[in-house]
């Protein structure tokens, strides 16, 4: 019998980025690589859990905003023309390095993986990828919960109550469309919580959430059982409480394992390495370096000099880190368990991308983990909140704190010198739209133009509202695109406002910006009432 | 126009004179900014006559209440964007659009009296607003001659657990501030309190009216509750263990501190373990600082040829595609070490095959 439960919960999610305007366009590599190497290897690791009947347990998030570019046509064509040239970029690679055995093997490796991408993307799933996760969700193994419409930081929003109900429940909508049914479980953008948003979430029949550790240990009252149980909030709705000991092992820079030497290094990529004429046809337009996803090099220690990567030694190590991350979990749990006065649960939340995009054993990692958890031992028997919640219905009421999974745990990271100035337009923004909903009934005005002006206001409002903006913005990388994204979908608000006021829709306008941010095809601005 | 002038100038009517000459100026831009572009655009015009110099408040004692209260806002974006919109407006000709076009800049205001309350932290606020230039003047009016010299200031007021009728809180202080449009970082520097925030005009002699109340906010905790639930109690010292584990640091490995116990005030040493990077920054993180110098060379070795287009073509053992015209490029890594490359060519009725097998070493010496 066990002693603890384990719950890993990962977090998948990418800003909405599209842009049929341009031939090519280099953010939309972000989705492309991260279905390459994270999202279509977690499905092969799923596949081949489920094949070999290992009973593994995983939450995972996937944002309205992933779910829509995963399930958009035209980004799904493109994923195709990407990793089509990434084939013949291997293919090429295979022949050049005929005399260097360790890397010929590698190319081959490469080979091997893009094609396989090209199988389970397009025959295997029929180009859609949210199909194959579902395809998990209702065998039971996995539990798919929604985010925030376009990952607003709610703590930064809740002056707008009605900006934030409407980001919960065009997710809501979103989820019951793609998966049939309404989500049970959500993860808040940058785990944002502030006292009172689990009235919103309950309005929509979410029945729980995840806070970083001190949003629940420093609840009240007290918690009786630090982060090793869940939380009721007062109306029912319960938050789990990320636990570090387990996050740190896999995060930590120093200490976690995706640092170790065997690990492949994610810098050194032929995108920089290689002859520039020999690239040039895989890079983007203007024909700066980037990274093309064939990476030769182990991590080999703190030094520039990198050794040629080794699969199998590789693999190893991550069967070896699988099998300490269990032992630490068991140890955790016994401890737990004799100090307790009921079975811990051990919450484990990370960011998906983590697995094979930066870390790119990670994929292989969770396979290792959930069987050896599943073969190895029954101190620990992984999880899903809501299962949890099921078998333990009986949990302390206490109202979490104010926190965020972000650097010093609260609002600093989304709100500094760098962001602090989206604030002032983004609230001004919801107000206008509620505005909007309010004086606009369906129907009156009767013709379509204002309704879809109305709706695309909402989007427009909704994309500005993204936290990965401000994100960027602090973090320095690619902070011109950010500002400008920012800036775009504020002022086409504004615009429509002013058109929508005035009773004078400039069609091209409102065409030109219905065919570029074409999420939420569904939305009904009145949510915004 | 002299530099005395345009400091006289309230920064309202600069930025409308920086409009008028065609000068692109980035939001939240401060007076000094807009001046020193003002002065290095050519042939500026004298402002409009019912433009009234007004003092700007103030300035010599705000420096120091600043320090005591807070820090600045700092400005949004990377200064270059000055520059390149004064090398945008250079080429505005001034006739308007014929289709609607996006503004490449965001509004400098809404025109509203309005402040806004936001929590970064346990210790910190932030604060936003605007007041019309209209309303400063009618309520400037309204205080008579002390209106002539009072100045902006926010007063933050401590509203815990009191529903605020202007005169009920726990304590306030103010702060003196430059901009009708502006924000601040304000220090509380108390966790688990409620604020509320007043933009207003305060005379000399300390009176202040205030010209917009901002939304309550309350800071969060940033240690355990003293609240405690009987049914859900647990003996202290078995709180500490949990507490110590759920800080992540491991009684197991004997890893444990004395500064988390609750007896220290009951931190947590967050951050620590904190992810810091979102999906983002793993998307395209920031590359490794490489040394001061450094030198790669690698050598490739293209094997090119040509023969009859339907013609069968191997290298080493392997067949080479051949391009329409019956030209083939291959193009290899060359290690050091010596490599035969043989190659043939036979024709497509397999009648006639020629080799050609070239030899290629590479050494290579490093010093």
């Amino acid at each position: 019998m066990e002693k603890g439960y384990l719950s890993i919960v990962l977090h998948a999610h990418l800003p909405f980025v599209r842009h049929p305007e341009y031939e090519d366009f280099l953010e939309e590599d972000w989705l492309f690589e991260a279905i390459s190497e994270t999202y279509i290897p977690l499905v092969n690791v799923f596949d081949s859990l489920a094949a070999d009947n290992v009973d593994f347990r995983i939450t995972m998030s996937l944002t309205p905003t992933l779910i829509a570019m995963l399930t958009d046509p035209f980004l799904q064509e493109r994923y195709l023309r990407h990793i089509t040239r990434l084939i013949q970029l291997s293919e090429s690679e295979v022949e050049r390095t005929r005399w260097q055995p360790q890397f010929h093997e590698l190319a081959r490796m490469y080979r091997e993986r893009f094609n396989n991408c090209k199988y389970v993307f397009e025959t295997k799933y029929g180009r859609n990828l949210v199909s194959a996760f579902k395809k998990f969700q209702d065998m039971g193994k996995l539990e798919i919960i929604t985010c925030a419409a376009t990952h607003g930081f709610l703590p930064l929003m809740e002056l707008n109550p009605n900006a934030v109900r409407a980001q919960i429940a065009i997710a809501a909508q979103n989820y019951e469309k793609h998966f049939g049914r309404p989500p049970r479980g959500i993860w808040l953008p940058e785990c944002g919580y502030y006292p009172g948003l689990e009235e919103v979430l309950k309005q929509y029949g979410i029945k729980f959430f995840f806070t970083d550790s001190h949003g629940v240990l420093y609840g009240s009252p007290r918690p009786k059982y630090g982060v090793f149980a869940p939380i009721y909030c007062p109306n029912g709705v319960a938050a789990f409480g990320r636990d570090l000991e387990s996050s740190k092992q896999v995060w930590s820079a120093q200490e976690g394992y995706p640092g170790d030497y065997c690990y492949r290094d994610f810098y050194r990529d032929i995108g920089f390495d290689l002859d520039y004429d020999y690239i040039r046809p895989y890079l983007h337009g203007d024909g700066t370096r980037t990274n093309l996803g064939v990476k030769y090099y182990q991590i080999t220690g703190p030094t520039d000099h990198k050794e040629p990567y080794v699969r199998a030694r590789a693999l190893g190590k991550a069967a070896e880190h699988a099998g300490n991350f269990m032992f630490n979990r068991e140890k955790q749990a016994e401890y737990l368990f004799s100090i307790m006065d009921r079975k811990p649960i051990i919450v484990s939340p990370y960011d998906a991308e983590l697995f094979g995009h930066w870390w790119f054993e990670g994929p292989e990692w969770l396979d290792f983990l959930f069987r050896k958890l599943h073969f190895d031992q029954d101190t620990v028997r992984p999880i899903t909140p809501m299962e949890y919640l099921d078998e333990n219905p009986k949990n302390q009421k206490a109202t979490p704190s104010l926190s965020s999974w972000g650097y010093k745990g609260y609002a600093e990271v989304w709100l500094e010198g760098s962001n602090d100035w989206v604030y002032r337009h983004l609230h001004k923004a919801a107000q206008r739209m509620t505005e909007l909903a309010r004086n606009n009934n369906p129907g009156n005005p009767s013709d379509g133009l204002t309704l879809r002006a109305l709706n695309q206001a909402a989007r427009e409002l909704l994309l500005a509202q993204s936290s990965d903006w401000a994100f960027i913005m602090k973090t320095g990388t690619m902070v011109q695109y950010a500002v400008k994204r920012t800036k775009d979908h504020v002022n086409s608000f504004n615009a429509l406002y002013g058109m929508i006021t005035e009773k004078k829709i400039d069609r091209k306008f409102l065409e030109d910006l219905e065919n570029r941010d074409n999420i939420f095809p569904e939305l009904n601005y009145k949510v915004y009432a | 126009m002299k530099k005395s002038d345009l400091e006289k100038l309230e920064e309202r009517e600069l930025l409308e004179l920086a409009l008028k000459l065609g000068i692109g100026v980035r939001e939240g831009i401060r007076k000094p900014e807009i001046i020193k572009l003002l002065r290095s655009a050519k042939a500026a015009p004298t402002p409009p006559a019912e433009s009234h110099a007004q003092d700007a408040p103030h300035a010599s004692s705000k420096a120091g209440r600043h320090a005591e209260a807070g820090q600045p806002a700092e400005a949004g974006q990377p200064a270059q964007t000055i520059q390149q919109e004064v090398e945008e407006s250079k080429f505005y000709t001034g006739t308007p659009p014929e289709e609607f076009r996006l503004p490449s800049e965001l509004p400098y205001h809404y025109g509203d009296d309005r402040i806004v309350l936001l929590v970064r932290d346990p210790h910190w606020t932030y604060s936003y607003w605007e007041v019309s230039q209209k309303k400063l003047e009618i309520e400037r009016g309204n205080l008579g001659r002390a209106g002539d010299d009072a100045y902006l200031a926010l007063r933050v007021y401590d509203v815990t657990d009191v529903r605020f009728d202007g005169a009920n809180d726990h304590g306030h202080y103010d702060i003196g501030i430059y901009d009708r449009v502006g924000n601040w970082y304000v220090n509380t520097g108390m966790p688990g309190r409620s604020f509320i925030v007043d933009l207003g005009l305060k005379t000399q002699d300390g009176r202040f009216v205030t010209l917009a109340r901002s939304n309550a906010v309350r800071t969060p905790r940033d240690s355990v509750s003293d609240v405690l639930d009987e049914e859900w109690m647990v003996p202290d010292s078995d709180f500490e263990r949990i507490f110590a584990l759920s800080g992540g640091l491991s009684t197991l490995t004997g890893a444990s501190s004395a500064d988390v116990r609750l007896a220290g005030g009951g931190k947590l040493p967050f951050g620590i373990a904190s992810p810091g990077m979102g999906s983002l920054a793993l998307m395209s993180p920031v590359k490794k600082k490489q040394r001061a110098f450094w030198f790669v060379l690698n050598t490739e070795l293209i094997v090119y040829g040509a023969t009859e287009p339907d013609a069968k073509v191997s290298i080493q053992g392997r067949p080479v595609t051949l391009r329409p015209d019956g030209t083939f490029t291959l193009r290899f890594a060359l290690p050091d070490g010596k490599q035969i490359i043989e190659c043939s060519a036979t024709s497509a009725d397999e009648v006639e095959t020629r080799c050609i097998t070239p030899e290629v070493s590479r050494s290579t010496r490093v010093r």
